[in-house]
């Protein structure tokens, strides 16, 4: 006689498959004896546990492991040759006060390069018009920003040495004010602007030497000196000399900054 | 530190050993994840390898607060989906050869097992990953739950399914007849 109906069959034998246990009980069995739709399903019980049980697992080729691990390798050479752009910025940026730029897929360091090249430009582009800081030659007493200050000529003489330095003019804003800020390279550009100046961004001009400036190392003659109250006359604003703006954000990043003087 | 932690912080610090130790850990399981779904060797050893690499660059999203194993798994079980939806031409052949087996009457034949591989292989993906992974990984219904992120209920069901599927299909290819068994006592 079956001890148990269908429904506790039913649920043995989910229990039983669930704990791996075997289906081949005696209850089970009794009423799989007598029920002929439950039989059925015992039967496949029986049958699917009888396969799994010799049911092979599979032996990794000797080696997979070693491949592995040399794809794993190559990927990582890639990924770090990939990132030089990356390791210019943090290089560029030692001695910096904040942690440096760390993307950490070469589709963001691509991304981030091309972003940083953009908002250089468009910083540019949104000083158009300014008037350009000839007018201010031999008006010393007037600068027409609001806290240019006197720069040491020997400092700016520095970026026409070729060293490639960055001559602040101003020190950082305290009070919002606007600040000119004369860079050499667009490498020092980037890192002032992303940097210690950041804040000022949007308040910043951008004065940069003459094409020839850093490559020309001619002594002037005496007499002629560039210089006009710290200030070189050559100097003007990115939107006075966008080619050459370019230039130098092709350059987008810098092999080594000098720091800020 | 639990030993899955403390093992991927040494991958994340560069260890070659570390990550050596994690690829020999969770090689085979990966490897017999993928052989059993993808019927082929050749292409297992690809999906094992494309779901280290995977591992290696997703590490550090790992929580560590979760056993490494089924995130391991859940990713191989993604891997085998990607690369069974990306040839549809091999699923084809794989019905193809059941069928030759079957009509050549050869099914008999053959190990139990072998035919087990072609049944298995015939199933739905979600059967399929269910059944692999309770019987060949030998995870519970919560695991797999966990691993292929459904409910509970849900993988018994598929189990249960999966299981009814693959008995029909060996009995349909005549690979065992019920009158094989003997009922003791029935």
């Amino acid at each position: 006689m079956p001890t148990i109906n269908c429904t506790e069959f039913s649920r043995q034998l989910a229990e039983a498959v669930e704990r791996r246990k075997s289906v081949d009980t005696v209850a089970l069995r009794e009423h799989a004896a007598s029920c002929h739709e439950c039989r059925s399903q015992w039967l496949d019980a029986l049958l699917v546990d009888r396969a799994v049980a010799d049911w092979k697992k599979p032996v990794a080729a000797a080696g997979l492991t070693d491949r592995i691990l040399s794809h794993v390798a190559a990927e990582t050479a890639a990924a770090a040759a990939g990132s030089s752009l990356e390791r210019k910025i943090v290089a560029a940026s030692a001695g910096d006060d904040r942690p440096p730029f760390r993307p950490t897929r070469g589709l963001n360091r691509t991304a981030g390069a091309a972003l940083s090249a953009i908002a250089l430009c468009v910083c540019a582009l949104l000083f158009l018009g300014r008037p350009a800081p000839q007018s201010n030659v031999g008006q010393s007493s007037t600068p027409h920003v609001d806290v240019v200050k006197k720069t040491s000529p020997i400092a700016a003489r520095d970026a026409t040495t070729g060293t490639a330095s960055m001559v602040k003019l101003t020190s950082a804003p305290e009070d919002g004010a606007r600040v000119e800020l004369m860079v050499a390279d667009a490498g020092s550009a980037y890192l002032h602007l992303a940097g210690k100046a950041a804040k000022a961004v949007t308040a910043a001009t951008l004065l940069l030497p003459p094409a020839d400036a850093v490559r020309d190392t001619r002594p002037t003659p005496k007499g002629q000196e560039p210089w006009v109250d710290g200030v070189r006359r050559e100097i003007a604003p990115v939107t006075h000399q966008l080619s050459h703006a370019f230039e130098f954000l092709i350059q987008a990043v810098p092999e080594k900054r000098a720091p800020a003087t | 530190m639990t030993e899955d932690a403390a093992l991927v912080r040494l991958c994340l610090e560069g260890s070659e050993q570390g990550a050596r130790e994690l690829v020999e850990r969770f090689q085979s399981m990966v490897f017999a994840v993928c052989v059993k779904m993808l019927g082929q060797r050749e292409d297992a050893e690809d999906v094992t390898q494309d779901v280290f690499l995977r591992v290696f660059r997703a590490l550090r999203s790992w929580d560590p607060a979760r056993p490494l194993q089924p995130w391991i798994l859940a990713i191989a079980a993604n891997r085998c989906r990607t690369a069974l939806r990306q040839r549809p031409r091999d699923a084809a052949r794989s019905s193809v050869e059941i069928s030759r087996v079957v009509a050549d009457g050869a099914g008999a034949s053959r190990e139990l097992t072998d035919e087990l591989d072609l049944a298995v292989a015939a199933l739905r993906e979600e059967y399929q990953l269910c059944f692999v992974l309770f019987y060949q990984q030998e995870l519970s219904c919560a695991e797999i739950a966990s691993v292929l992120n459904r409910p509970e209920g849900t993988v018994k069901t598929w189990l249960h399914r999966a299981r009814r599927e693959l008995a029909e299909r060996l009995r349909r290819r005549g690979v065992v007849n019920h009158a094989d068994y003997q009922l003791h006592g029935v």
